[in-house]
């Protein structure tokens, strides 16, 4: 070095040799040290550092480069006198210029003209081609090189020993700063992720309500200061159908509502308030994102895409290139719109409850793998919350359960109290009863009454013979029917009703029609019982129908899946009209003024103690079937 | 041919009056009874050709009634007659000959005794 120095130029920077030597060293040192006192932050240190150096070493401009975490490139971190705007936005490989080779061999370098350097590389948006000599000094830790500082004047300079020694005792004085504010900047990093982790868990802990947790989860996960995607979707196991279901999505649908949101984040003060408050937002205006997610649903197969490997493998994927991934699902990547995004694996006691997936579709940000790393340690968070509700809903859910199950236990003693009410009440009215009526048919007998005290007589008997069909209804109802079964072809015992009700039909003007199939078994039943529910059958039927006439229609099958029968009863009176419909089965329900509302409910009654079903098929202005089916036996 | 001798046995006094009074009417010889021990009596004194027997009493029951009696004389024919059925069901009430639920229209009672007591005919 000492070789290209000129005469001239060593007079006229005497001045300047000198000021920088002895004391003036120890004064540029010293002020080194009231930086590192000053602060603890790396940028306010370098960019202090930068112009104190500038300063002091009278150059045009003074900057430092440090290496980045993979040990790579290296970063403009500081400048004094280079464009301010491309911090952070030079990045250049070791060996790559003349301050990458610094690093890369860890020499100094100094170049008179470095623009005639072959080593140098430029680069336009530091507007440095204004410069012409460059010094350039490893900082280096240990045997490390952890970054470089250079010094560059606009006039051609030739750097003394003395510059080369200021400068790189410089460096070696800032790079235990360098060190110790990075180590503040990761130390303080954990701290505020540790603490974003407390809050989003006391967030979680807020709510038991699964679609308002899975809000905030989602908000945890797209708000700026915490993970910060664009974008974050659920998708939770459904292991009865072995799919993944989207459940929600959020984010926002175009980049202008992205910047819309994301302005509105940076006036978040409380985390805590603001995530419970995103509980609270459900129900808003849900953007199609959100549509297409909750659309979306994805089976648990090896080849059904990284989502469900995320499942099956149980473990986080980060696919920077999707396009050239096989195995990636292409369709569900167009629908996303993007070519790069993470999925992180939810787990709870070694079972995978879903997975969370996110992307930077506005942005554009590459996903660092210790994004991902704190994406899992969040989703394991989220999981625990997310089983806690869970549970809480299926416990409701039993709950549920229980109370109807206590409803209708209080329903039947209610019912069963009514009838035992009803039963007694019954007997106390029946005796009067036959007296009166008894007495009223002695009176019709042996009096010659006049053509009013004959009527008036018989209005007595009827009304009595009424009231006394009533009780014997209640009573057959209130008593607990108990089946005297024997084996019995349901063919022959519908003839057998249709025989004794032939008049009836004949005088209705109602034709009946069977169709009744010979390939049935005999079943194990009460005939008396059948009988009775084929008498309430048709006599609705008949009573539905007469004056207009119509068609009755009784078919016999065998059932299917199991032995036994299916008896359909249908008639053309127009059908149950719908209001009524779903009383017609309640004990004490009916049109009829003549009718105690007794048949039908008996009916389903029997049919039931019989292990058998009953049913309506009601068309509107058709007709009604009843479907009844009997097993062979009863189970 | 001599009267056949029926005993109704209940403890509503109407339903007395109207048992009796029809029955005469079929041609029977009623006597009544208010409960068990005066059946018993009446019993011991008319030796009746057929009972109808009540079987919710105050005191001792239709039901015990029968039993007793049948202690005594397996022949004499039995109604139970009661506005309840369930009792049909009780195989206490088996031992009876019939058993008939008490009506208005007392045709049905009417043709059971009447048959009852033709078989009894005939088997004399």
């Amino acid at each position: 070095m000492r070789a290209v120095k000129s005469k001239s130029y060593r007079r006229g920077r005497i001045a300047d040799i000198q000021k920088v030597s002895g004391e003036n060293w120890l004064e540029i040192l010293s002020e080194v040290g009231r930086i590192a006192a000053l602060t603890l932050e790396l940028e306010t240190r370098l960019n202090l550092i930068v112009e104190l150096i500038a300063r002091q070493t009278g150059s045009d401009a003074c900057s430092i480069l440090l290496m980045d975490e993979d040990r790579e490139n290296l970063v403009l971190k500081a400048t004094k006198g280079l464009n301010p705007m491309s911090i952070n936005k030079v990045i250049l490989k070791a060996g790559e210029g003349i301050t990458g080779l610094t690093a890369k061999e860890m020499k100094v370098i100094a170049s008179r003209n470095a623009l005639n350097d072959p080593r140098s590389v430029y680069f336009p948006e530091t507007w440095e081609e204004r410069f012409k000599s460059v010094l350039s000094v490893p900082i280096m830790d240990k045997n490390d090189c952890i970054g470089v500082i250079y010094t560059q004047t606009i006039s051609e300079k030739d750097y003394t020993e003395n510059d080369i020694r200021l400068l790189t005792t410089i460096a070696n004085n800032i790079s235990w700063m360098i060190k110790n504010a990075q180590l503040y900047e990761e130390a303080r990093q954990k701290i505020a992720e540790l603490s974003i982790l407390y809050e989003i868990s006391m967030a979680m802990q807020t709510t038991i309500n699964l679609d308002r947790l899975l809000r905030i989860i989602l908000s945890c996960v797209t708000v700026g200061s915490v993970l910060g995607f664009n974008r974050a979707s659920l998708f939770l196991v459904n292991e009865k159908t072995n799919t993944l279901q989207g459940m929600m999505g959020l984010g926002p649908d175009s980049g202008e509502d992205a910047r819309d949101i994301w302005n509105k984040l940076t006036e978040i003060t409380n985390l805590f308030q603001w995530l419970t408050s995103q509980g609270e937002a459900l129900g808003k205006k849900e953007s199609s994102f959100d549509k297409f997610i909750k659309s979306t649903r994805i089976p648990i197969t090896q080849d059904s895409g990284i989502l469900a490997l995320t499942v099956i493998e149980k473990k986080p994927f980060n696919i920077k290139d999707a396009r050239n991934d096989p195995r990636v699902n292409k369709e569900l990547l167009d629908k996303l719109g993007i070519n790069s995004f993470a999925t992180v694996p939810i787990i709870t006691k070694n079972q995978v409850l879903g997975t969370i997936v996110v992307d930077n579709i506005y942005t554009s940000r590459p996903i660092r793998d210790e994004d991902l790393q704190s994406l899992v340690r969040f989703a394991t968070h989220a999981g625990w919350a997310i089983e806690n509700a869970r549970l809480f809903s299926q416990l409701r859910e039993a709950n549920k359960d229980i109370l109807i199950a206590e409803q209708q236990l209080i329903q039947s003693e209610r019912l069963s109290a009514l009838g035992q009410l009803a039963a007694e009440l019954a007997h106390e009215i029946k005796n009067p009863l036959v007296t009166i009526g008894g007495f009223a048919r002695r009176l019709s007998e042996k009096t010659d009454f006049s053509p009013e005290g004959k009527k008036y007589t018989d209005i007595i008997i009827s009304e009595v013979e009424r009231v006394e069909k009533l009780l014997k209804d209640i009573l057959n109802y209130s008593r607990d029917v108990k089946p005297t079964f024997s084996d019995y072809n349901i063919n022959t015992l519908i003839d057998e009703v249709l025989s004794s009700y032939e008049r009836i039909f004949s005088d209705s003007g109602v034709i009946v029609k069977k169709e009744l199939s010979v390939n049935i078994y005999p079943l194990h039943i009460d005939t008396s019982q059948i009988k009775q529910v084929f008498l309430n059958i048709l006599y609705n039927a008949v009573e539905c129908m007469t004056g207009k006439g119509g068609v009755i229609t009784i078919k016999t099958e065998p059932l299917s899946g199991e032995e036994g029968v299916t008896i359909s009863i249908s008639d053309t009176g127009g059908g149950i009209p719908p209001e009524i419909l779903d009383n017609i089965f309640n004990p004490f329900f009916t049109t009829k003024r003549q009718g105690t509302g007794l048949g039908l409910s008996l009916s389903k009654k029997i049919i039931e103690s019989h292990g058998g079903t009953i049913g309506i098929d009601n068309r509107i202005g058709e007709g009604a079937t009843f479907i009844i089916t009997l097993p062979r036996r009863q189970k | 041919m001599e009267k056949k001798r029926i005993l109704v046995v209940d403890d509503e006094e109407n339903i007395r009056i109207l048992y009796s009074e029809e029955l005469q009417d079929e041609g029977y010889d009623v006597i009544v009874a208010s409960n068990a021990d005066e059946a018993d009596i009446k019993i011991k004194e008319s030796n009746p050709d057929l009972i109808t027997l009540d079987i919710k009493m105050p005191g001792m029951d239709g039901i015990e009634l029968l039993r007793k009696l049948r202690e005594h004389d397996k022949n004499i024919p039995i109604i139970m007659c009661s506005a309840y059925s369930d009792y049909k069901q009780d195989f206490r009430t088996w031992a009876s000959e019939a058993y008939v639920i008490k009506s208005s229209d007392m045709l049905e009672l009417k043709s059971t005794i009447r048959e009852i007591l033709k078989k009894g005919r005939s088997r004399e």
